[in-house]
């Protein structure tokens, strides 16, 4: 399995896979509202200036030149989006997009990398090692668990 | 001033770390030469650059007029800040402004030297403020841009983006590293244009601290209040 960035070329394919998964495994623990804000978010022309302002950095693991999951990392130190071809479920593949974004995080700067998990996500993330910070909620007719992943730095200052 | 005319719907806006870096305060030399007087026509558009994709681009702080001068928090200063949140309706009094900085602000008093900004006229009156601030909540750690605001009588005249660019530079050194989040709501629709343009976004989920996310509602009452372009733009421009 070969990890790299995205290349601008590559987004169109990538969003797809990730409308895909979501459709499958997010969309029917939403709200009709909750779909379409997500829908709105992974438009291609909006995620390609989102990727060209580097907001948005895309990762993606591939096996002979296939796609098989993606990583959107939003700022520092944030997952935006994690998916994975469900035929490549639990063969390691989000696992290793997370562990190539981590490496990529500083320790020293960031406490820890958030996510805002599906409800299909939380059991993966906890296996990861994210905790939740709060109980599941609903935003905008998402249902989301607003998790960390501690990278074990700086303690509070304030 | 507040827009209390609308529907009050929170809004939380992101500015990615990769920007904050990129703020970086005016060299001596350079601020010498932004108070220049300068024919209007050559004064360069201070948002210019924050509306550039560039990743390298850095941008100076915007000049202030003249007259006008920044000035860090000193022990004290917390009457000037209620008197400011006051005058834009934040507060229905300035003795229940003076009773939040109490209790929210004055604990971080060595903090708020080093973050709290204020501008100030050259009568000395302290006219429009911006906090370098932060949120600890639930174990998670988020810089904040806190408590933003021009007395309603100095409006217009640049001192926002002047004094939000002052606090903006002031992350690096103080929060390395982290994406700098806001909590605002769409009677700050004015505001809300001036943060887009400094680089930050609207989030659809994520939030600040405790904060709700309106997103949904909040969009349905900007696009009645913004121009079809600016809305556009603000809403191609939402991240998660």
């Amino acid at each position: 399995m070969n990890i790299r960035k995205l290349m601008p070329e590559e987004l169109g394919e990538a969003l797809a896979l990730v409308w895909d998964v979501f459709s499958q495994f997010d969309a029917p623990d939403m709200e009709p509202q909750g779909i379409m804000v997500f829908r709105d978010f992974t438009q291609l022309n909006s995620i390609e200036k989102l990727v060209d302002s580097k907001v948005l950095t895309f990762t993606g693991a591939f096996a002979g030149g296939k796609l098989l999951g993606v990583l959107a990392m939003r700022g520092a130190a944030h997952i935006s989006l994690l998916f994975v071809d469900p035929v490549y479920h639990r063969r390691g593949v989000a696992r290793a997009l997370f562990e190539q974004a981590k490496k990529e995080t500083s320790g020293e700067v960031h406490r820890g990398i958030t996510v805002n998990s599906s409800p299909y996500g939380v059991s993966f993330y906890r296996r990861l090692g994210f905790v939740p910070l709060e109980a599941e909620k609903e935003v905008n007719g998402m249902r989301i668990t607003p998790m960390q992943f501690d990278l074990g730095s700086n303690q509070a200052d304030g | 001033m507040l827009d209390k005319s609308i529907p009050y719907k929170n809004i939380i806006m992101l500015r990615p770390a990769e920007r904050a870096e990129a703020v970086r305060p005016m060299e001596p030399a350079e601020r010498a030469e932004a108070v220049r007087p300068t024919d209007p026509a050559e004064r360069q558009d201070p948002t210019e650059c924050a509306e550039s994709t560039e990743r390298q681009c850095t941008l100076p702080l915007p000049p202030l007029p003249d007259g006008f001068s920044f000035r860090l928090y000193v022990p004290g200063d917390a009457k000037h800040w209620s008197e400011i949140e006051t005058s834009v309706l934040e507060f229905d009094n300035v003795q229940a402004a003076e009773k939040y900085f109490s209790q929210d602000f004055l604990p971080h008093e060595a903090a708020l030297r080093e973050r709290m900004v204020f501008v100030v006229n050259k009568n000395g009156e302290y006219v429009a403020t911006a906090t370098a601030w932060w949120n600890d909540y639930k174990g998670r750690h988020q810089a904040s841009l806190h408590w933003v605001s021009v007395r309603p009588e100095f409006q217009g005249l640049g001192l926002g983006g002047a004094v939000v660019s002052k606090a903006l530079s002031l992350f690096p050194t103080f929060e390395p590293g982290l994406d700098v989040y806001l909590h605002t709501q769409t009677w700050s629709h004015k505001a809300v244009r001036l943060y887009s343009k400094l680089g930050f976004h609207i989030c659809r989920t994520d939030t600040l601290g405790h904060k709700n996310n309106d997103y949904v509602e909040a969009m349905g009452i900007l696009k009645k209040v913004l121009d079809a372009s600016v809305y556009d733009n603000l809403e191609h421009a939402a991240v998660d």
